[in-house]
């Protein structure tokens, strides 16, 4: 049965007791080595020494009695059978000694070889067993307690805890005595726990067999998180009990949602994708997925496409375009281009979709059917052309028309330079002349005016320099002198704030020169003219303030004609409604601005704003 | 004073008008016409003629040219005049002469060298007299 021989120690005080033990033991385990002591001192400085498999032991000791003996002795070797040698009175001492851990008794009046055999080995087998156990249990019990994972135990009856390892403390946040107070319904959330009461019991769900589960667990700060719940039976202190391990999956669950929620809005996306249909293509161009609201097959739907070949689905040339297109693609490289099939036009943008190693071995394409879009845009196209050649021809038009009205009136006007009125002598002749010069003078005015504007309008690309308009201004003046000095009128000019302007130089100078000239015209009676005129810097140029004291015009009235054609305000021989016209039509091409502001008889603000 | 010129215009009473006035302002004593710029041509065309019936007379110094004008206008002519005859007359400028308000015209006119003013019709003493001061016609004057 036994490996080695035996190891027994007998501890007993009186030597008739142990010569009759050890008679019976020699005879029952001749090979075996026995020990002997009288003391239970002796006892024990033995097995500290010595290898013993076995020690039978008196409870009435000289230095030990009863119970306390085999504490004792089981505290300094809790792995070695121990087993009570009683006399007859001591019965229930030794029963006791049993229940705190003895392997057996033995009646010293009743013992012989057989029941002494047995009794040790049983002994020995009965501990080894037991020792096995409170291995297992103790490694149970450090798994369980050591457990990265959420672990509890709890009674099949009640529902309540009986125990709980620290991460289940952690995680939870409850403390040991808390749980233990607790059952297992109470993780749930408060709102669950009401409602199954009134429902089906879930606990049901947890008992009976090696289950796994899912439901929401409440911490003790209030989160409410999502768990998966491993159990199996076990005993507890003789309690039908179940042990379950706890997987928080409240992180996990969140990532499946996202996952799948992004993957509801692709799906959303792309099936659709207005007008048009995306599609991700692999290297050979074969179509793996597709979805959209249009194809450019009319008619067919996604999965017609799928598993075919992207380019096979245009005609050429298109189709080598498209490829040639897509190819760079797998280059890298981002492509706009568009494609045609049959009367259709898309607009395809293609992006490579770069794994994880920067590899591209798939692109994604997005077409949109532009065939509207392209329809609209031809038609204006051809709108916009026919409408530059109705604007050329217009403009030729204009250009003949005038030069066709001034090629006789030129001749008019050269016979009356070359005219000689000394030599008609006829008083009649010579008035007839006079009228005929001056409807020959205002014609070729009225002319020249019209022909100024016509060129103005069409002269949109007029050239544009920086302008001193100090200098400009002193020339306008000067070619005008003579009507300045004949009206005594003042000129106060201040150009110190702002005087570089970019203008089109005869355009300054014809709008400083219809200014002054206005100003001339338009004066009042009752005092002498006076000029104000200074500029100031804006964020982007100039603007220039040129007030008048003149006749002033009632804006109230006037203000949405005085820049238009032919419109006058004042009953003056010389004025033909063009001046201002004009100034507004040269400040415009220009992109600038002009605005008035006046005050019948006290005089007339002009507002000139100049882009730079 | 310019020896000879000749003034290409459609238009008789220009013509008969530009007369009056160069022979006034005293630009030239000399002046020759043509209805359009195909006759011009044909001017230069019979000067450069080897019949020697035809009396040999001098070339202008100045040629007014109108631009609008029937059966060839005066830049055909000028593209004309540019590729037989101008290399041969090398004194020989000219004058446009219009009543155009097309500022295409202007610009192409500035492309020219042989342009050497673009006078706005009617030709008058002033125009002339302004003229007189080019720098191509001082040694004239």
């Amino acid at each position: 049965m036994q490996q080695s021989p035996l190891h027994i120690l007998v501890i007993e005080d009186n030597p008739g007791d142990y010569l009759l033990v050890n008679e019976y033991l020699e005879e029952s385990f001749p090979k075996a080595t026995l020990y002997h002591t009288d003391t239970l001192q002796k006892g024990i400085d033995l097995i500290e020494k010595e290898r013993v498999d076995v020690i039978l032991l008196d409870l009435t000791l000289p230095d030990g009695m009863g119970i306390n003996s085999f504490h004792s002795i089981n505290s300094k070797a809790p792995q070695v059978p121990v087993i009570i040698l009683t006399g007859l009175g001591d019965r229930e001492i030794a029963l006791e000694s049993l229940k705190v851990g003895a392997q057996d008794y033995i009646v010293k009046d009743e013992a012989n070889p057989v029941v002494l055999t047995k009794s040790i080995q049983y002994g020995i087998e009965r501990s080894k067993i037991f020792d096995h156990l409170k291995k297992s249990e103790e490694q149970y019990k450090y798994l369980f307690h050591n457990n990265p994972l959420p672990m509890c135990a709890f009674d099949n009856q009640t529902q309540q805890f009986l125990m709980v390892n620290g991460s289940a403390i952690e995680h939870y946040g409850y403390t040991e005595e808390e749980f233990l107070k607790m059952g297992i319904n109470d993780l749930k959330p408060h709102a669950e726990q009401t409602k199954q009461q009134t429902t089906s019991n879930n606990t049901s769900d947890i008992n009976g067999g090696d289950n796994k589960v899912d439901f929401h667990h409440q911490k003790k700060n209030g989160n409410i998180i999502d768990v998966e719940m491993g159990t199996h039976d076990i005993v507890i202190e003789g309690k039908n009990a179940r042990l379950a391990v706890i997987h928080d999956v409240t992180e996990r669950n969140k990532a499946k949602e996202q996952l799948r929620e992004s993957e509801q809005m692709f799906r959303t996306i792309t099936e659709n994708f207005p007008n048009g249909a995306v599609a991700i293509l692999n290297k050979d161009l074969t179509i793996l997925y597709m979805a959209g609201k249009e194809f450019h097959i009319q008619g067919a739907n996604a999965s017609y496409f799928e598993n075919t070949i992207y380019t096979d689905h245009f005609h050429s040339p298109v189709k080598e375009r498209v490829q040639e297109n897509l190819m760079k693609v797998f280059e890298g490289k981002n492509k706009v281009f568009e494609a045609s099939f049959e009367d259709l036009s898309y607009m395809v943008s293609a992006v490579p979709l770069y794994e994880t190693g920067g590899n591209i071995n798939k692109i994604l394409i997005a077409s949109q059917n532009i065939t509207e879009q392209k329809r609209n845009e031809t038609e204006k196209e051809m709108l916009i052309e026919e409408l530059t050649q109705n604007n050329s021809d217009l403009q030729q038009f204009s250009y003949i028309t005038s030069h066709n009205l001034r090629a006789p009136l030129s001749n008019l006007l050269g016979i009356i330079k070359l005219l000689d009125l000394s030599s008609i002598t006829d008083p009649m002749n010579t008035l007839l002349l006079k009228n005929f010069e001056d409807c020959t003078l205002q014609l070729n005015d009225t002319v020249n005016d019209l022909i100024n504007v016509l060129i103005i309008k069409n002269n949109v690309n007029a050239k544009k320099e920086r302008l001193d308009i100090r200098k400009t201004f002193e020339r306008v003046v000067n070619s005008v002198q003579t009507a300045i000095e004949q009206n005594h009128m003042v000129i106060n000019a201040d150009f110190e704030n702002a005087f570089e302007v970019d203008f089109n130089r005869s355009y300054l100078e014809s709008i400083l020169l219809n200014l002054v000239t206005n100003a001339v015209k338009y004066s009042s009676p009752k005092r002498n003219p006076e000029v104000n005129i200074r500029t100031e810097k804006t964020d982007d140029g100039v603007r220039l303030y040129f007030s008048d004291n003149g006749l002033g015009i009632d804006l109230q009235r006037y203000k949405d004609r005085i820049f238009g054609l032919y419109q006058r305000f004042h009953d003056h021989a010389d004025s033909k409604g063009l001046g201002l016209y004009i100034v507004n039509s040269q400040i415009r091409v220009m992109g600038g601005d002009i605005d008035v502001e006046s005050e019948v008889d006290k005089g007339t603000t002009f507002i000139i704003t100049f882009k730079n | 004073m310019v020896n000879k010129v000749l003034c290409i215009d459609d238009d008789q009473i220009t013509l008969v008008l530009c007369d009056m006035v160069i022979k006034k302002a005293g630009f030239s004593n000399d002046v020759i016409t043509a209805k359009n710029g195909k006759e011009g041509i044909a001017w230069f065309s019979a000067y450069f003629s080897k019949n020697k019936d035809v009396p040999k007379q001098d070339p202008p110094q100045i040629i007014f040219l109108d631009l609008n004008m029937p059966v060839m206008n005066g830049w055909d002519f000028l593209e004309d005049y540019l590729m037989k005859y101008s290399d041969r007359l090398p004194g020989t400028k000219v004058v446009i002469l219009s009543s155009t308000v097309n500022p295409e015209d202007f610009l192409r006119a500035n492309k020219y060298e042989i342009v050497i003013d673009f006078i706005n019709k009617p030709l008058t003493t002033e125009g002339l007299v302004e003229l007189m001061e080019n720098e191509h016609l001082s040694s004239y004057f």
